[in-house]
């Protein structure tokens, strides 16, 4: 007989209650951990997007439509722009890469993308499993997602017939040959092929390609009811939309005007998807009541066996000490018990969790078309399970405290559990419920401030934004400012603002130290040496939703350049009422 | 003999014993705050003293404070004033974990109603007693294995309190409470849950484990007929309140 298997036959003695415990907790904890963990991955998912196509140009269909054409295959898009303006793009010395899309097309259900070769970049994202990819300007050459090469039963070398028939005319059969097959993404891109946007312009014998939105090979396929030939044949070709990474901020902010004056529907990404998000979700609020009422749920409920196991034990407990046991012995035996409990219910918790995160991520990939990976290991909901977890464990110990406390001789002299039931039910409840107050404050804490960076008029999910283009200019490069002490220093930078307009009198230019602790889940206010730079403009700055220029002059002191010089990389933007 | 607790209570020697005093108390009052405030004295007793190898009986109605008594002399109750002595040890100046050692190797207490663990099995509970008392693992099961044998239970050392009749678990919870062979034996209501013929057995078991084994007995009952007491002590219900 030993302390472990005393307190395994607690367990397993109310096997039923314990059981019901556990499977609480696991439902409980899964679901918190998955919830934040998807939440974090649509976040990721939205800024990587966001950083790989900054911009999205378009026909004037709504940013939304746009964006969520572009880059999700969500939406259909018109052929409404000209591809001279690719090529301009491409001229552009503003532009680091412009991708055109041309959409709305259609091979035995599976959606053919024409576009260039540079949509594939980086190459890692989209590893071909067999071939290569279609030439630049080919007619004849089509790459098949993975999903797609099974489903039609082609592979490299086989030709992909594609049946055009425009009013008037007889069918015409045209053909494409199979030089690639994608390697599974687990994406909207495995269900789909590629093309070179001439093979489409070629095969509609310079048709305008518009609102083509049909399968080509399908039987009951009519091209009457498209009225091909009511759409006037356009001397140039047209795309539906063009994916473009500018070469910098500076860059996106003069991209963004110089083609909305050019009368085109220009989206900024992370923004677009953010605000949807936003409108979906009600600003990420309702995520977090989900999370905050299963966090309750889940937690009252562990108060509520808890507490049924304190007042069950208590004549347990009660023997024990009639039989010798000291307190402490009694306190081991009663939470080795309860912490077996937990120990299965995170156990649990994380299979739950990671269950539902890998049909999360599914859906995200394939339903919404975002390159996500949910995670239950990484990004907050580690934080999650720790903090749960530590609650858990206090409110395991309280069973244990109560046997601590329990006086064997009234918990013998009267019914089972009146020794615990005589205590105050509500202190015995303030006890569990202010870590689980701390928690909620914690996790909501986590919620507002975002992982990283604070801003008061910001909105928690313009952090991301800051993430993803945190490298924003300054006006010296750090090693030229060691011959500048006493000297003025003008800095000047970008960043994205959400929400309503407001009118900004203060801005905070913050460089973090790295060599100091950073909490990774909450704002850390700067040391003196790391506060470099406040700004009040004259008059309050109209900040408006989209990317704004903010600068300011900074009179280096001497003993601060060590400070700077280690941290000018790291610069993050705090803005005043 | 005494019948108000607030006043002492004294042993009536009923045969011939000259041992040294194994149970000693001197002056013992416990008291318990009321609800509603004041104090319920649930035991006064100005000295009592129970010579080794004798049997006591502790009588009187409900509420008297015969359970006080016993958990005063187990040492799972501090008496509010006054001196408890076991085998000659003060019980109120040692520290409480040397208290419970202390317990676990000295005194055996057969609880009311038996008062097994229900989730452990005859034989674990036997087992579970001679782990607080220090007892290897190795040596636990031969020795709950001879206790459980001693009392007839054998056979049952893998059941569950549940599956055992009122007589089975008083018979294994008497084995958890001797298998330690303490000096000192509490009974508190013994005879509550058993027939006419087990507590006539149970009474015979008694009577040999004082003579065989030279155990001391104290034992609350209201059946003082089924033991033969070499003293008894009477307690009155009065203002005592008995076990809280």
């Amino acid at each position: 007989m030993s302390p472990l298997r005393i307190a395994w036959r607690l367990v397993t003695s109310r096997g039923l209650h314990h059981g019901v415990s556990a499977v609480v907790l696991a439902l409980g904890l899964g679901l918190m951990l998955s919830t934040v963990a998807v939440g974090d991955a649509a976040r990721d998912a939205v800024s990587s997007m966001a950083a790989r196509y900054p911009l999205v140009a378009g026909p004037e269909v709504g940013p939304f439509s746009l964006v969520l054409g572009a880059l999700t295959g969500l939406q259909d898009l018109e052929a409404g722009l000209e591809h001279a303006l690719v090529q301009d793009l491409d001229d552009d010395p503003r532009v680091e890469l412009a991708v055109p899309l041309l959409a709305g097309h259609a091979v035995q259900g599976h959606a053919l993308l024409a576009t260039s070769p540079g949509y594939f970049e980086p190459r890692d994202r989209f590893p071909l499993f067999d071939g290569r990819l279609f030439e630049p300007g080919s007619t004849s050459e089509v790459v098949l997602g993975a999903l797609a090469s099974d489903a039609l039963a082609l592979g490299v070398g086989d030709t992909l017939t594609i049946e055009h028939q425009h009013a008037g005319a007889p069918a015409e059969a045209g053909s494409l040959k199979i030089v690639g097959v994608l390697a599974p993404t687990h994406s909207s891109t495995d269900d789909a092929l590629f093309c070179a946007l001439e093979a489409i312009w070629d095969s509609h014998g310079g048709h305008d390609p518009a609102h083509h939105d049909h399968d080509h090979a399908a039987p009951d396929h009519d091209h009457a009811a498209h009225d091909h030939a009511s759409t006037p044949h356009a001397p140039t070709p047209l795309v539906s939309a063009v994916l473009i990474r500018p070469i910098d901020d500076a860059a996106l902010l003069s991209l963004q005007e110089d083609l909305a004056e050019r009368g085109l529907e220009v989206a900024l990404t992370g923004q677009t998807l953010r605000r949807l998000g936003d409108q979906l979700a009600g600003g990420g609020r309702l995520l977090r009541l989900l999370i905050g009422g299963v966090v309750l749920i889940t937690f009252l409920s562990l108060l509520l066996s808890t507490y049924g196991s304190s007042l069950a034990q208590a004549r347990e407990v009660a023997v024990l000490r009639v039989l010798g046991a000291r307190r402490l012995e009694v306190v081991g035996i009663v939470a080795m018990a309860t912490l077996m409990v937990v120990l299965a219910g995170t156990v649990g918790a994380l299979l739950v969790g990671g269950t539902v995160a890998g049909i999360a991520e599914e859906v995200l990939r394939t339903e919404l078309g975002l390159d996500a990976t949910v995670s239950i290991l990484s990004g907050r909901a580690p934080a999650y399970l720790a903090g749960g977890l530590a609650v858990l464990v206090i409110a395991g110990v309280q069973p244990a405290l109560a046997a601590y406390h329990l006086q064997a001789a009234e918990a013998l002299g009267a019914p089972a559990g009146s020794g615990l039931a005589s205590r105050s039910y509500l202190r015995w409840a303030l006890r569990f419920l202010i870590p689980l107050a701390v928690f909620i404050w914690a996790e909501q804490m986590v919620a507002q401030h975002g992982s990283e960076g604070f801003s008061r008029p910001l909105d928690a999910e313009s952090s991301a934004l800051f993430d993803a283009h945190r490298g924003w200019t300054t006006g010296e490069a750090p090693e030229s400012l060691a011959s500048l002490d006493g000297q003025a220093i003008a800095l000047e930078g970008y960043m994205y603002a959400l929400g309503d307009p407001w009118e900004a009198r203060e801005f905070y230019l913050v460089a973090l130290n790295p060599r100091l602790p950073r909490c990774p889940f909450c704002y850390r206010a700067p040391t003196r040496h790391e506060r470099v730079l406040v700004v009040s403009p004259d008059t309050p700055v109209e900040v408006a939703p989209g990317m704004v220029r903010i600068g300011g002059t900074l009179t280096l002191q001497p003993e601060e350049r060590d400070q700077l010089l280690l941290s000018l990389d790291t610069f993050e933007v705090v803005v005043g009422d | 003999m005494t019948t108000d607790p607030t006043t002492p209570a004294t042993a009536e020697k009923a045969g011939p014993s000259s041992a040294a005093p194994l149970v000693e108390l001197k002056g013992v009052r416990r008291s318990f705050r009321r609800p509603g405030g004041g104090q319920l004295i649930a035991l006064a007793i100005d000295a009592l003293t129970v010579p080794a190898r004798t049997t006591c009986a502790v009588v009187g109605p409900n509420g008297s404070g015969k359970s006080t008594l016993l958990h005063i002399v187990a040492g799972l109750l501090r008496p509010t004033v006054g001196s408890v002595a076991v085998g000659g040890v003060t019980l109120q100046s040692m520290k409480e974990p040397k208290l419970d050692r202390f317990r676990a190797r000295n005194i055996g207490y057969l609880l009311q109603g038996s008062q097994l663990m229900d989730c452990l099995t005859a034989r674990e509970n036997v087992m579970a007693a001679l782990h607080f008392a220090g007892v290897a693992r190795r040596e636990q099961r031969v020795r709950a294995d001879r206790a459980l044998e001693r009392l007839g239970v054998l056979q049952r050392g893998d059941h569950l309190p549940a599956a055992l009749s009122g007589g089975e678990r008083q018979r294994v919870a008497l084995a958890r409470a001797l298998v330690n062979r303490p000096p000192l034996l509490l009974a508190d209501e013994p005879f509550a849950s058993l027939d006419r013929a087990g507590g006539e057995g149970l009474g015979r078991l008694f009577a040999e484990l004082v003579s065989e084994q030279g155990l001391t007995l104290l034992i609350a009952t209201h059946q003082p007929e089924r033991i033969a007491a070499d003293l008894t002590v009477e307690l009155s219900s009065g203002d005592a309140g008995g076990a809280p």
